[in-house]
């Protein structure tokens, strides 16, 4: 066997393949990358919007606090969301809160989670959200809320993405509020 | 039965990629939980299959032994890719339902299966027909599989309320439940086997594996 067929054509061939499929995929790329974000950032939105209906348009703000995605202003100045996660059984739980301006909790909304369903995916559930609406923005304590039960671990989890947000509204309102 | 109708009837049932060969077992457990969930990673294999299948038949001829498993590899890397983006920009909602299993068609079995068993020999056109065949084999059998699981572990079916007179058993919407199912499934099909006399003789080790009898490790032994 000659040295072209043992060694050079598998390394040439290989090399053509990897040349022409590394064409296509920024070719598609270019095609598919703008309606990408487009899609990433209406899903985020539709988070913020779920758990602050009044608002118009949301800015974000500058926040330090670990486990905090994301802190929003209300443009119309309906309020605050600010999304935290903490972990969970199945993975991070992730809780977008709404505060008025005034520091209370208007509304939390459970995000996508891999929690066992049936059990910690009842973190989502109306009865538990119940717990939270209402409140002013004040740590809370495993005793303060009615956890889910068979699913400490989840409600916990919960518990705290809910007080990392807490501490997130405070520290962007400058502790005026609440 | 003409020829290549026979290719795609082959392998929704002779050679069912999860049932009968056994192959692409990961997703087959993972994404079932809802019936559309199954649907939606059946019809994206398929799409990798027939296009993986139609460009290793036809570069079979240039590509060379000693590299044609990194080959087929960037190819099928390539369309689930391809796949991936498509997913991601025109139906999100399937993607965040697929998750990490819409990568990792990547490395399901039955692609590089197909690929080194029938794609490497054949002509382009059977080539595209396995791949459907195959294609619509692991479908059928995800949708079946994700029917039951969402029926008894949900009470819905595509997403509809069925209304059931108990409770849903959330056990068959986890992982045991996954696997309790496709049990029920392979002995289902071992007794059909039985009923239409084509019994299959299963052995252990190298030998009793569906894809034997295709299989390079073992003439090189």
């Amino acid at each position: 066997m000659s040295t072209w067929s043992e060694y050079c054509k598998p390394v040439a061939v290989l090399l053509t393949i990897c040349v022409v499929v590394g064409l296509l995929l920024s070719g598609v790329n270019a095609m598919t990358a703008p309606t990408i974000a487009a899609n990433e950032e209406a899903a985020a939105n539709e988070a913020y919007f779920a758990a602050l209906p009044e608002a118009d348009a949301f800015t974000p703000l500058e926040c330090g606090v670990d486990g905090v995605t994301a802190a929003l202003r209300a443009d119309n100045g309906a309020g605050y969301v600010i999304t935290a996660q903490s972990r969970g059984y199945g993975g991070m739980v992730p809780a977008a809160v709404a505060f008025s301006r005034e520091g209370e909790i208007l509304n939390v909304v459970m995000m996508d989670n891999d929690e066992t369903p049936g059990m910690g995916s009842k973190v989502a559930d109306a009865g538990f959200i119940a717990n939270f609406v209402g409140r002013a923005a004040q740590p809370l304590v495993l005793e303060d809320i009615d956890a889910i039960s068979g699913a400490t671990i989840s409600s916990r989890a919960a518990l705290n993405a809910v007080n990392l947000a807490i501490e997130a509204f405070h520290q962007i309102t400058g502790g005026e509020a609440g | 039965m003409n020829e290549k109708v026979k290719i795609v009837w082959n392998g929704i049932i002779k050679e069912n990629p999860s049932l009968r060969l056994v192959l692409g077992t990961c997703p087959t457990l993972a994404v079932t939980t809802l019936a559309a969930n199954g649907l939606g990673m059946g019809l994206s294999a398929t799409f990798v299959l027939i296009c993986s299948g139609v460009v290793v038949s036809a570069l079979r001829n240039v590509i060379p032994g000693k590299v044609r498993l990194p080959a087929y590899i960037t190819i099928i890397a390539t369309f689930v890719t391809v796949l991936m983006m498509l997913v991601k920009a025109y139906l999100p909602a399937l993607n965040s339902s697929l998750g990490v299993y819409l990568p990792l068609i990547v490395v399901n079995c039955i692609i590089l299966g197909r690929a080194e068993m029938f794609a490497s020999k054949n002509k382009v056109l059977d080539s595209a027909l396995d791949g459907l065949g195959m294609g619509l084999g692991f479908t059928l059998t995800l949708v079946l599989m994700g029917s039951i699981r969402e029926i008894l572990g949900s009470g819905t079916l595509f997403g509809l309320n069925l209304h059931l007179p108990v409770e849903p058993m959330i056990v068959f919407i986890t992982p045991p439940g996954g696997f309790f199912v496709f049990g029920i499934l392979m002995a289902g099909v071992i007794f059909l086997e039985e009923k239409t006399g084509q019994r299959r003789e299963r052995k252990a080790g190298c030998a009793g594996c569906p894809s034997a009898e295709f299989c390079q490790a073992k003439e090189s032994e």
